[in-house]
């Protein structure tokens, strides 16, 4: 089993390595919400007495880009039109599932992706911090931190891949998909730290799964939660990947059934 | 006269091919709805914190944000699907069609895809401007204005000028898939006032990759917090980027090799 995985991983690689220039450009595009969010709230922090200080700040929003970078899926696009064009028969011969196949080009192009991303986190680092980008030196809270992140790129890659599915009923998805990226972008973490959201969004983030795939991981990564709640945190995510992957089986399931297979 | 007509006749024809899909164009109109209603929640909650953010207050950041929204549906009605078409064609070397139409190929490439039902997304724009000023208590004239539209058709043309100028790598890289995604990266950071950001960026995006010469300069002018003379500065930078842009395509055609050759 491990043995396709591992085919998989490598033929996206292969893919990947001919246009390494186009990566660039996807993770500066990632990057460039939570970059504004971080000189807006830099600017904001300046003779304002908010909860979190400049550098506090700062180190916050690097460690989004980070996790955000890890986490990020871009599955409900290519998914909705393989759908639509007819490409989605492929995915019904071969012996790997739709969600396996998504997990490994995201894995594979995250490690890609990851070099490039260093050097720019470092750059900025540097420039706004003075110091190099940190890991965290706990042994356990670094533990905690890749099994956070991996259940957060879980639980991305299940949502966006869901709402990809639609498609057998809807036959458009760019709804939405801009309705989960609304959502992500108020209830994740990603332009506005969850602690200076109203209380009312704050109770609202709490029941949604958009702050367990960036603001969770990042707040491990800061080093800014207990052991206690690190635990429940994970518990969480836990649960959110379980659910949400039931949701998959089932809608999965139901949409085969409608699927005609138009323009293959 | 020639080159009007012809653009008018791409306009029409793309109308119809968009009206053909009348749930794809409301879903559009619904997502710039969705996405202007998701900034202007971020701006809400920001102001619920602090008073100012660096000498700009809430509703010149709202007016910011509105006219940044006409700038950016304009330019995505008439030229980003043209423009984001480039790096394929040249690609598959599918330009040969273009290059050997009776009319200037720049022309041809940037305005043969208008989104003309993209037009109605500036009315989001238009009713928050019109809210933001009636916050402001502004009293402005016509020559206040005519300032303002000059400013802003030249910061429309500096955009143009910079994004065309990028597709154009497309020529010396060969295959550039990620291109579109520069749209993402060049308007995001306008719906902010570039003075915010701290230095060196915003003399970067002021006047290296000036793309706060789009909106804020446009805005600092009509609020009176730039001087008069910016707009010198803006239409001297929109005519030098716009020739960069005319040079830059004309130097790279000669690196074009078609699909028949």
């Amino acid at each position: 089993m491990l043995k396709k995985y591992f085919v998989l991983f490598k033929t996206n690689w292969q893919s990947l390595s001919t246009y390494r220039g186009d990566l660039v450009v996807f993770v500066l595009s990632t990057c460039i919400l939570p970059l504004v969010a971080l000189l807006i709230w830099r600017a904001a922090s300046v003779n304002n007495n908010l909860a979190y200080n400049q550098k506090e700040l700062t180190s916050y929003f690097l460690a989004v880009i980070f996790v955000k970078q890890l986490t990020y899926s871009w599955a409900a696009y290519f998914v909705g039109e393989d759908i639509l064009t007819g490409n989605f028969s492929s995915y019904l011969i071969r012996p790997i599932t739709i969600l396996e196949q998504y997990m490994m080009n995201n894995i594979s192009e995250k490690v890609f992706k990851l070099f490039i991303l260093l050097i720019i986190l470092s750059i900025i680092s540097f420039w706004m911090l003075g110091k190099p980008l940190q890991i965290p030196e706990n042994p356990v809270i670094f533990l905690a931190l890749i099994i956070s992140i991996s259940l957060g790129l879980l639980i991305s890659l299940l949502m966006t891949i869901i709402v990809g599915l639609t498609t057998f009923w809807t036959h458009e998805q760019d709804f939405l998909r801009y309705l989960l990226g609304s959502f992500e972008t108020v209830f994740s973490g990603l332009m506005v730290p969850i602690i200076f959201l109203p209380t009312l969004l704050q109770q609202i983030a709490t029941f949604l799964p958009f702050k367990y795939s960036i603001s969770f991981p990042a707040e491990i990564y800061l080093g800014k939660l207990t052991t206690g709640q690190i635990l429940s945190g994970l518990a969480i995510q836990a649960l959110w990947t379980i659910g949400l992957y039931f949701v998959y089986k089932v809608i999965y399931r139901n949409g085969i059934k409608l699927y005609q297979g138009y323009g293959s | 006269m020639k080159q009007l007509k012809i653009i008018l006749a791409l306009a029409k024809i793309a109308s119809k091919q968009y009206l053909e899909h009348r749930i794809g164009t409301a879903g559009s109109i619904f997502n710039s709805i969705l996405s202007l209603a998701t900034t202007l929640l971020i701006i809400t909650i920001i102001f619920n914190l602090v008073k100012d953010l660096n000498g700009w207050t809430k509703a010149e950041l709202f007016l910011i944000l509105g006219i940044s929204r006409i700038q950016l549906t304009v330019f995505s009605a008439i030229f980003q699907r043209g423009i984001n078409k480039i790096p394929e064609s040249v690609n598959i070397g599918e330009l040969d069609l273009l290059l050997t139409k009776p009319i200037n190929s720049q022309l041809l490439v940037s305005f043969r895809y208008p989104k003309v039902y993209e037009l109605i997304n500036t009315l989001t724009g238009i009713i928050l401007t019109f809210y933001a000023l009636q916050q402001l208590r502004l009293q402005f004239d016509f020559w206040a204005i005519a300032i303002l539209v000059a400013a802003l058709i030249c910061g429309q043309i500096i955009f143009y000028s910079i994004y065309f100028s990028l597709a154009t790598l497309s020529f010396w890289i060969g295959r550039f898939y990620s291109f579109p995604d520069f749209f993402l990266i060049l308007s995001n950071p306008m719906s902010y006032p570039s003075d915010i950001y701290t230095k060196p960026m915003d003399t970067i995006l002021t006047y290296f990759v000036p793309i706060g010469l789009v909106v804020t300069v446009p805005i600092k002018i009509f609020l009176e917090k730039s001087p008069l003379y910016f707009l010198a500065i803006e239409f001297a930078l929109t005519v030098l980027f716009l020739t960069f842009s005319i040079w830059w395509w004309n130097i790279s055609l000669k690196r074009y090799s078609s699909a028949s050759s």
